[in-house]
């Protein structure tokens, strides 16, 4: 009779933490997140000011997409900026149509991801010309990319950085496993690419967005680097 | 065994418990849940 109370009581208290455990996964995470976004607004301000007065900027004049340079290619400024230090703020994403808007940070590991969206270090920074890799939590701690799914081909994501404004354009979506570490490999051109958990409450695979920059402050550099390489290869 | 050792016998098991819970079997089932979306 004893050990039938014990193993009772046992048997509640797994019940008990599980849902305590459920319930601070996918809303009390989210105050963890949102708090660290809140702060997180002031160091980036304290970043661009700090990082525009270090570097050149680029004019403020783009050129659009659909007027790619033709024939002779003329000489293009590739503009950079310094690498943020592991866990700092170091720019903000937009995307209008799934209602994200997240300063993100430097890094993709666990304590980084529970702030906010994860740059991965070794990839350049969103607005550089290759494969700038961004990943995000679906369902917890702030869920930034939970409707990740609904981005279609043609939609925009706009990411500001120290540099200005980058405009991306959706060309791909598809779910990967996680250990495709493809889509995090150099491109030609420069490409954002969004990663995040799929399906929604599960980790057993990834989401990917792949999506090309196609306005920003080095869109004529990348454009007049890949006409050199067609024409190269041609 | 008299009342208060039973009584700190069982503080103890209760907080190893919730150790391993914190320390391993949480940060586990979070990562089931949502990994963050990393790759590799």
């Amino acid at each position: 009779m004893k050990l039938l109370k014990i193993t009772g009581l046992a048997l509640v208290a797994f019940g008990a933490t599980v849902f305590l455990f459920l319930v601070y996964q996918l809303w009390g995470t989210d105050l963890i997140a949102a708090r660290s976004q809140a702060v997180a607004e002031e160091d980036l301000s304290f970043r661009f000011q700090e990082v525009r007065g270090s570097i050149t900027l680029p004019p403020v004049t783009t050129i659009p997409s659909d007027d790619p340079p033709v024939g002779t290619i003329p000489q293009f400024d590739l503009y950079g900026e310094p690498a943020p230090p592991d866990g700092d703020a170091f720019g903000r994403i937009v995307i209008d149509e799934i209602g994200v808007d997240d300063v993100m940070f430097e890094g993709v590991d666990r304590e980084t991801l529970k702030k906010g969206p994860g740059h991965m270090p070794w990839t350049p920074l969103p607005g550089q010309p290759g494969n700038a890799v961004i990943s995000g939590h679906r369902t917890t701690y702030g869920r930034p990319f939970y409707d990740l799914n609904a981005l279609a081909v043609g939609d925009t994501i706009s990411v500001e950085t120290a540099l200005g404004e980058h405009v991306y354009t959706v060309r791909e979506s598809l779910i990967v496993l996680p250990t495709d570490v493809w889509v995090t490999e150099p491109r030609t051109g420069a490409w954002l690419t969004l990663t995040t958990c799929h399906p929604q409450f599960s980790a057993k695979q990834r989401l990917v967005i792949f999506a090309e920059l196609t306005s920003g402050p080095n869109f004529a550099y990348v454009e007049a680097a890949i006409a050199i390489t067609s024409d190269q290869a041609a | 065994m008299n009342r208060a050792a039973r009584l700190v016998i069982w503080v103890v098991v209760v907080l190893v418990a919730l150790a391993i819970l914190w320390f391993f079997v949480f940060p586990w089932a979070e990562g089931l849940l949502d990994s963050g979306g990393t790759i590799g």
